[in-house]
Formats: structure tokens, C-alpha cells, sequence
């Protein structure tokens, strides 16, 4: 029952697992993710004989040749077999140099999801033909400036012949395994389109990169500051259960809480009305909005706001029976009936952008309720049998 | 009126009768078969590895559990149709090449595989959807399951299976399509009923 590509993968997987942990790796976090979670978790639950789909797997990191065109296994071998001959040919080169000229194509390169293979054989060949040796990974303008001129004028089918004769010379300093070496060449021609769209737009120094030195970062800073203290907190929630200005609850929500997490948190622990929760949801970042729309969702909250809308509820009415005018009936098999019901609900959209959710025929829509508190105690408000 | 039973293997002579609209029941064997296997076969070139001329498939991702003690052997729990359209691009090549007879799944298809039902002498049927649990209840048992690889709802699960059904015929073998010609019904009914909305909500700007 189980295919030789199963076991060509485990296989492969096991090879792999040493070589692949080699130290530069660790610093790129997709490829960390990948490779650690994605697909040695995939590999701790791998059934061959059964669930292979099941099981997600994260492949972000980008291999040269991209996402291969297969299902299942068959994927996963073939994603893992462009990872090993991208590291074969990479583990020629010294951790430190590889480190400085991805931090050449950017500072925060750790932390993308970017393909380490090309621009490491891209400046390992730019070097060979501007006519130094390629170990060192050390592009430097002038070098630029040589190639620009060598490679100025000609189609990406004439640069393909100068790569594949810079990749012979680079088997000089090297020796490739067969399989490696095939991939390299196999990666020719894209990495030749690649320099060509370059040249054409003189950014000739995004395919031939010129290593940075220097590790700085930029800081962040965060648009929220420090949770209030627990006392404070506390303090505050107990003042605002008993304020009667409703608009004075708003008004001290904005501008005590400075913390997303305490925002969160009031917003859960208050009964605030819908002419608050509207008040807030101006008010309020996006990331904050979710919370909102989680905490104040039950039927009766809709119910107020259908009277309140009653041109809405009016458009609800016809659209039901417009609907089932139709004719559709189950699954599309005609009949009476078409839509049990049509409910109107409104929310902030982008000017260009409507959003649209279509679930249809086996979709169930299965919802339960949780409430944790910041002890992570939690009640289960929707299912009486649910444990955690 | 009596119940028609079609058995695998189906004859094209089997099928002559039939008309879209019409309810029938299938004994004997039916395949599940969804978009990987589709692809395998007719994007990848590859052999399907099972033999269906004059056999049935199934358009579901079905669950099945191992049953206990029996190393290999597998018991359907729920078997429901899935979306037939996804494999419309695939399924007239995919008769030609199989010889598959009964087409099950859910929702109409389009004018590919009704030429292709037409042609080879084949048909489509909708098997009523969320009712999977009733359906495994007609599966006598599991007889093979091929490209396991796949995973459980891209296996291909050979089910021997008894008066499987209800099965409403959609595509017969004489260009009938029951769902494209509701469509056209639909479309002429529903511009009435848009006419009559839009000329009431004119407070929309």
C-alpha cells in the first residue's frame, strides 16, 4: 500500500535533518519554521498508508524552483528534494558570508520569507565573471559596474550561455554532487530572466548583491504601551459598572486604557449599550474592533438594531420573498421554498472593496462561546458538555 | 411505480430508458473519486487503479474508521456527496478514458460532461446532500482503496453497495441536464422578482 514516494520521503526526510540544521539556517526564521515544524511535524503524524492530506504542513519557506505542482507526498518529496540541493550547494559557503549578503538584500532578511539559493549562486557567478574567485561572496561596485557593461545589450538567452559558462568555471573552486549541479543548471534560466529584468530596469544591484556589513536593526514602536497595573485596573472596571454617562464611559475607555490587552479585557468584562458599542467602534483601531464584534454579537443585540434599521428589515422581507419567487428550492431540484430566512447586517468596508460570503449546501456553521479570564480560567457559555 | 435498481457492471442498453428528473437506486460496486484522482488521470497521465468500464464513482470525501482486529480492512461511518462542478473540466476525458457508466455527486455539471454522457453513454445523478450517514448505511462494505497517499478523502474507497440511493438523475445519455435547464427557468423568474425589489428600494444610493 505504500508508494515508493513515501518512503523516498522519509528517507530523504532523515538524510536531510543533519545537514540542513547547518547554522545559517537557523538564523531564517521561515526556513525554521519549515523545516522544524512544518515538515518534521508533518513527518511525527505521517501515516503513509492513510491521512496524508489531512495533515497541514507549512512549506513558507520559497525554494528556488518554486511551489512544486503535486498533491499529497508527492509534494512534499519534491519540495524537500529542492531544499536539499539548494543546501548542498549552499553549505560551500561560510555561514558569515552568506549572513552578510542576504543582509545585502535586506536588513530584516531572518525574519522574510526569501530564498537564500539565488542570490548566493547569482553573486558566486557575478563573481566568477567579473573575474574573481566566488568563495567569498564579495560583490563590490566596481564589480557591478563590470557586469553592467559585459551584460548591457544582451537578450536573457545570451546571459543564460554567460551563466552556464561562469557555472562550468565555478566547478573549478567546488565539487557539486550530480544531482546538485543538474538543479544549478536547471536553474539557469530563470535566474537569467531575472538578471536580464534587472539590467532593463538598471537595478542590476537587486540580482547581484552587494553584501552589507553591518547588523542594525530598525526599532519598532509599538503603537500600545505597558498594561495599567491590576489594582488600577480593577479600580477603573469597578467605577465605569456604576458610571450612569454613557457617553463618560466611552470617554474614559479612550483615554485610561493604553494597552490593547486591557482594552480587550474591559471590552469582555463591561455591559456596554449599542449606542456605546457604536461610539467605541469609531473610535477604536481595527485590531481592537474584532474583540468588540465578538463580545456583542448575541440575537438580542441584533434585534435592537433591526428596529432601528427598519428600511433594512423592510429589504430583508423582499429579498426573502423575491428569493423564493425564484424557485430554486433544495440543492437546486426546484421548489417552493429556496431561503429560510435573510438577515441584513452592516459593517465598515474599504470605499473599494464589498466583501462577500457565500456558504452554501454541507457548510454547517458551528459556533461555541468561551470566556477566559486572565488567569486563563474559562467558562463555556454555549455547550454544557464541552470540557478543555 | 417500481423501484429502478441499476447493477454494475451498467450496459449502455441499461441507461436507455433513463431520463433526467428520474429516481434510481445502484447495487453492486461505486468508487469514490474527487479532484486529485481527476487530475492524476487526466493532467498526469496516469492509469487509474481501478478498473471502472461499466462501473459507478462517487464525487465524496468520505470517512471511514479502521475496523478493529481486521489489519487493512476499513468500515464507511459517513459518505456524502461533494461539489460535482470542481470536476467538470476533467469529466468528459474522464469517461472517454474509463468507461465509467454512473456519475454520483452534488449539484449539476455542465456541457463537457453532458457531451461526454451523450457520446460514451453515461450518466450523472445527485445523491441528496447532507445525508451522508445514510448513505454509508447502504455500503455492504469496503472492497479495495487505492492512492491512499492521498489521504481519506482523496482515497479511492471501492464500496460494494446495496440499493445505494435515492439518486436523482441530472445528465441522462440522450443530452438531458436537468439543472442547466432549471437554470433557464430560474434566470426568467428571477428577473421578474428583481424588477419587483428594485423598484421598492430606491432609498439605496
Amino acid at each position: 500500500m505504500i508508494r515508493p514516494e513515501s518512503i523516498r520521503g522519509i528517507i530523504l526526510n532523515r538524510s536531510c535533518s543533519r545537514r540542513r540544521n547547518a547554522v545559517y539556517w537557523r538564523r531564517v526564521q521561515f526556513y525554521r519554521g519549515t523545516i522544524a515544524d512544518g515538515i518534521n511535524g508533518f513527518f511525527k503524524l505521517y501515516k503513509p498508508q492513510f491521512a496524508a492530506q489531512e495533515i497541514h504542513i507549512t512549506a513558507d519557506y520559497p525554494v528556488f524552483t518554486g511551489r512544486p505542482d503535486a498533491d499529497g507526498i508527492e509534494f512534499i518529496y519534491a519540495y524537500l528534494r529542492a531544499i536539499a540541493y539548494e543546501n548542498a550547494f549552499l553549505l560551500h559557503f561560510s555561514p558569515a558570508n552568506v549572513h552578510h549578503l542576504m543582509l545585502g538584500v535586506s536588513q530584516d532578511y531572518a525574519s522574510c520569507p526569501v530564498n537564500l539559493f539565488e542570490p548566493v549562486l547569482l553573486s558566486a557567478l557575478g563573481l566568477i565573471l567579473a573575474g574573481k574567485p566566488p568563495r567569498g561572496l564579495n560583490l563590490e561596485t566596481a564589480d557591478l559596474r563590470r557586469l553592467q557593461a559585459m551584460l548591457a545589450g544582451l537578450d536573457a538567452h545570451e546571459i543564460a550561455g554567460k551563466l552556464t559558462g561562469a557555472i562550468e568555471q565555478l566547478q573549478t573552486y567546488f565539487t557539486f554532487g550530480v544531482q546538485t549541479i543538474q538543479y544549478i543548471r536547471m536553474s539557469v534560466p530563470k535566474l537569467a530572466d531575472n538578471v536580464f529584468q534587472s539590467i532593463r530596469l538598471h537595478a542590476i544591484e537587486k540580482c547581484f548583491v552587494i553584501p552589507a556589513v553591518s547588523d542594525v536593526r530598525m526599532e519598532i514602536i509599538s503603537d500600545f504601551s505597558e498594561r495599567m497595573a491590576d489594582a488600577d485596573f480593577r479600580k477603573m472596571i469597578g467605577a465605569l459598572q456604576w458610571a450612569e454617562d454613557s457617553a463618560q464611559i466611552v470617554h474614559t475607555l479612550i483615554k485610561r486604557v493604553r494597552s490593547a490587552d486591557d482594552m480587550i479585557d474591559a471590552i469582555a468584562v463591561l455591559k456596554l449599550d449599542a449606542e456605546q458599542i457604536r461610539a467605541l467602534s469609531n473610535l477604536l483601531p481595527l485590531n481592537l474592533f474584532a474583540p468588540l464584534l465578538i463580545r456583542y454579537h448575541s440575537d438580542a443585540f441584533l434585534q435592537e438594531n433591526r428596529e432601528h434599521h427598519l428600511r433594512a428589515a423592510k429589504m430583508e422581507q423582499l429579498l426573502e420573498d423575491g428569493i423564493n419567487k425564484i424557485g430554486l428550492g433544495p440543492q437546486g431540484l426546484s421548489g417552493a421554498a429556496s431561503v429560510m430566512g435573510v438577515h441584513i447586517e452592516n459593517t465598515a468596508r474599504h470605499p473599494s472593496a464589498i466583501g462577500v460570503a457565500v456558504s452554501t449546501g454541507c457548510w454547517s456553521h458551528r459556533r461555541g462561546h468561551i470566556n477566559f479570564d486572565r488567569d486563563l480560567n474559562y467558562t463555556i457559555t454555549s455547550h454544557k458538555e464541552a470540557k478543555l | 411505480m417500481s423501484k429502478k435498481i441499476l447493477k454494475t457492471p451498467i450496459s449502455a442498453q441499461d441507461l436507455e430508458d433513463i431520463r433526467i428528473g428520474d429516481i434510481i437506486y445502484l447495487t453492486g460496486h461505486i468508487t469514490t473519486c474527487r479532484d486529485v484522482a481527476h487530475r492524476r488521470l487526466i493532467e498526469g497521465g496516469r492509469e487509474l487503479p481501478v478498473d471502472l468500464h461499466g462501473g459507478a464513482i462517487f464525487h465524496a470525501g468520505p470517512i471511514v474508521r479502521p475496523i478493529a482486529g481486521q489489519d487493512g480492512k476499513y468500515e464507511m461511518v459517513s459518505i456524502g456527496p461533494t461539489t460535482s462542478m470542481r470536476m467538470e473540466k476533467f469529466e468528459e476525458e474522464f469517461i472517454r478514458q474509463t468507461g465509467v457508466r454512473l456519475i454520483v455527486g452534488k449539484g449539476g455539471m455542465k456541457e463537457g460532461t453532458q457531451r461526454g454522457c451523450e457520446k460514451y453513454k453515461a450518466i450523472h445523478c445527485v445523491f441528496p446532500a447532507g445525508c451522508g450517514v445514510l448513505a454509508a448505511t447502504t455500503v455492504e462494505e469496503i472492497e479495495g482503496a487505492e492512492w491512499m497517499d492521498l489521504g481519506m478523502p482523496e482515497t479511492l474507497w471501492t464500496c460494494r453497495v446495496k440499493e445505494f440511493g435515492p439518486l436523482i438523475v441530472s445528465i441522462d445519455t440522450h443530452g438531458g441536464n436537468l439543472f442547466e435547464e432549471n437554470k433557464i427557468k430560474f434566470n426568467q423568474k428571477k428577473d421578474a422578482a428583481c424588477t419587483e425589489i428594485c423598484a421598492q428600494v430606491g432609498f439605496i444610493k
